[in-house]
């Protein structure tokens, strides 16, 4: 438990450290690129034009709105958070391994590597969710109340993402091989979230499915937080203490591992 | 006086067994199940440096220099012993991590930040570590398009500038050339009045003759030799020509000979392993309870 709050600690005392270094991470991605920080958004539109044509022109056909919104309302606010989630999950698991040579030869915590790139995710979920929010104020699907609650998604995919990070990075540098389940068993949770299908129209094996599906529990509090105006919070009792149960039980055993490992990391590469 | 850097008992072991999926058990045991393959990279090393001394690092590939010099600027942490540095310590190494994409004054300013500088005290210094790097237009150039020596100078540049307790150069000048390798010793120099400590990894025996008062001669991870400059590097120089007269294959055949008795000497060594928390064990527990709790109400949803 010790450890637990020395991680947290650690970050806190190192904030300014990791935002300034999150804005050097950025340059240094578009390094030599004529559009540089504009891809952040292009990136995000050009994946929803693809899939709004396979999707919503090709497979579903002409069959309109759902549950009172147009199909590409739908996909957008499963397809930003998403992409929020598994482009997290997927930079965090590599990023000891990818900016361990600039710490290679100096005294660095490399909790504040996976801090870093975090700063960076959220900064491009809030450029994207800015997106959605002028869409949907223009429109008035959501209310304030709603538009609140997009705090405790981030607050809560955070945790969520920064726990699996800590583990699957470690995992990474032990195991190369880990790197390509992450890309697969990720490919597979997006079918199984409700991103261009709806949860309300799905069959019920799937709807139970999501049940125990983590990124389908902070897909859906997105999607409440920004189009929707019945209750701020999306799920029953039973949704949270699952979702919180798993959240800080990976966190516990992130921590653990990464503490357990951080020291050896540099034996190993 | 007292001391600046104390070196204890230190050891630094390696684990030769490549098996990954003991490994990965030994992760998910907490290390409980894990069979050990111990490598002594350095053996019970002791030394005391006090402030102002500048002491060079001695000694044959695979020695254990660079173990040494990564233990003393506090990035590895040793397997036994201690070391005690009063102040900070910073490393200067050939391969110092610049990132790639961004330029010189990109890379200044990070690692400068890294090193735990202020935004204030960047600026300050930031036309200091300019001039030092004599790279002048090319700052503006990304860092991949730098020679090894361009790289060198920069590295050296932030890393002196940085103004550390304990600095530990690591065959980081055999790359700069003479004139670059002369305004560092005027640095260095200047460190020393100031009474910080230096260590010079090196295995050129002159370079320490001229730049040190002390030296470490480091022989197979065990320590040879600590002593003033000279009484090390007479003897240091005079093993090296030694060696060098023998013929290939005896050269060959000491090396293996070595390598085997530094290897048998491991055998013996056990790695303590992390002591196991029942309190950590108990608290895993809860939050996994928590966990099944909510795995159990959604299956009552359910059903």
């Amino acid at each position: 438990m010790y450890s637990v709050f020395q991680m947290l600690k650690e970050q806190w005392i190192n904030r300014k450290l990791i935002i300034s270094l999150s804005a050097y991470n950025l340059k240094s991605a578009y390094a030599g690129h004529y559009l540089g920080v504009l891809w952040n958004i292009l990136q995000p539109l050009l994946q929803v034009a693809v899939f709004y044509v396979v999707f919503g022109l090709g497979l579903r056909g002409d069959r309109g709105d759902v549950g009172g919104l147009p199909f590409i309302v739908h996909l957008i606010t499963g397809l930003f958070p998403w992409m929020f989630l598994s482009g997290m999950i997927n930079s965090l698991s590599g990023s000891i391994q990818s900016q361990i040579g600039l710490v290679t030869k100096m005294k660095f915590p490399s909790s504040i590597l996976l801090s870093i790139t975090l700063v960076g995710g959220i900064r491009n979920v809030i450029i994207t969710t800015s997106i959605v929010l002028i869409i949907s104020v223009f429109n008035s699907y959501g209310s304030l109340a709603n538009y609140l609650s997009f705090f405790y998604f981030l607050f809560a995919s955070t945790i969520f993402v920064y726990s699996l990070g800590l583990i699957l990075s470690t995992l990474t540098i032990l195991v190369r091989d880990v790197k390509n389940v992450i890309t697969n068993v990720i490919r597979m949770f997006f079918f199984m979230t409700p991103i261009f299908w709806s949860l309300e129209e799905a069959n019920a094996l799937l709807q139970n499915i999501a049940k125990f599906n983590p990124f389908a529990y902070l897909v859906m509090n997105y999607r409440t937080a920004l189009v929707r105006t019945d209750s701020p919070f999306y799920g029953g009792w039973t949704d949270h203490l699952f979702f919180w149960g798993l959240t800080l039980f990976l966190f516990y055993i992130g921590v653990h591992i990464h503490y357990r490992f951080r020291k050896k990391i540099i034996d190993y590469l | 006086m007292t001391y600046k850097v104390k070196v204890e008992n230190l050891s630094k072991v390696y684990d030769l067994n490549k098996d990954k999926i003991s490994k990965i058990i030994s992760l998910f045991t907490f290390g409980k199940i894990y069979k050990q393959k111990p490598f002594f990279a350095l053996k019970d090393i002791n030394f005391e440096v006090m402030s102002g001394d500048s002491v060079g690092i001695l000694g044959l590939n695979g020695s254990g220099k660079t173990t040494l010099s990564d233990l003393l600027g506090e990035v590895t942490e040793p397997t036994a012993g201690n070391i005690s540095i009063k102040g900070k310590s910073s490393l200067i190494a050939i391969n110092a991590g610049l990132n790639q994409d961004l330029n010189g004054i990109e890379n200044i300013k990070m690692k400068c930040l890294m090193h735990g500088l202020t935004e204030v005290e960047i600026e300050e210094k930031f036309e200091d570590i300019k001039d030092f790097s004599e790279l002048g237009e090319f700052l503006e150039q990304p860092i991949k398009t730098y020679s090894s020596g361009m790289r060198a100078k920069l590295g050296f540049a932030i890393a002196i500038h940085t103004d550390p307790d304990v600095l530990i150069i690591d065959e980081a000048l055999s790359v700069g050339d003479e004139t670059f390798a002369d305004k560092c010793l005027v640095k260095i120099k200047e460190f020393q009045e100031q009474g910080k400590t230096i260590f010079f990894v090196s295995h050129s025996a002159s370079q320490v003759r001229n730049w040190c008062n002390k030296a470490v001669w480091i022989q197979y991870g065990e320590v040879e030799k600590f002593d003033e400059v000279d009484a090390v590097v007479d003897q240091y120089s005079e093993f090296v020509n030694q060696f060098k007269n023998l013929t290939k294959d005896e050269q060959l055949e000491y090396k293996e000979k070595m390598l085997t008795l530094q290897k048998e000497k491991s055998k013996h060594f056990k790695i303590n392993k992390d002591e196991f928390s029942f309190f950590n064990m108990f608290i895993g527990l809860g939050f996994f309870s928590i966990f099944a709790l909510g795995v159990y109400g959604q299956i009552l949803s359910i059903l």
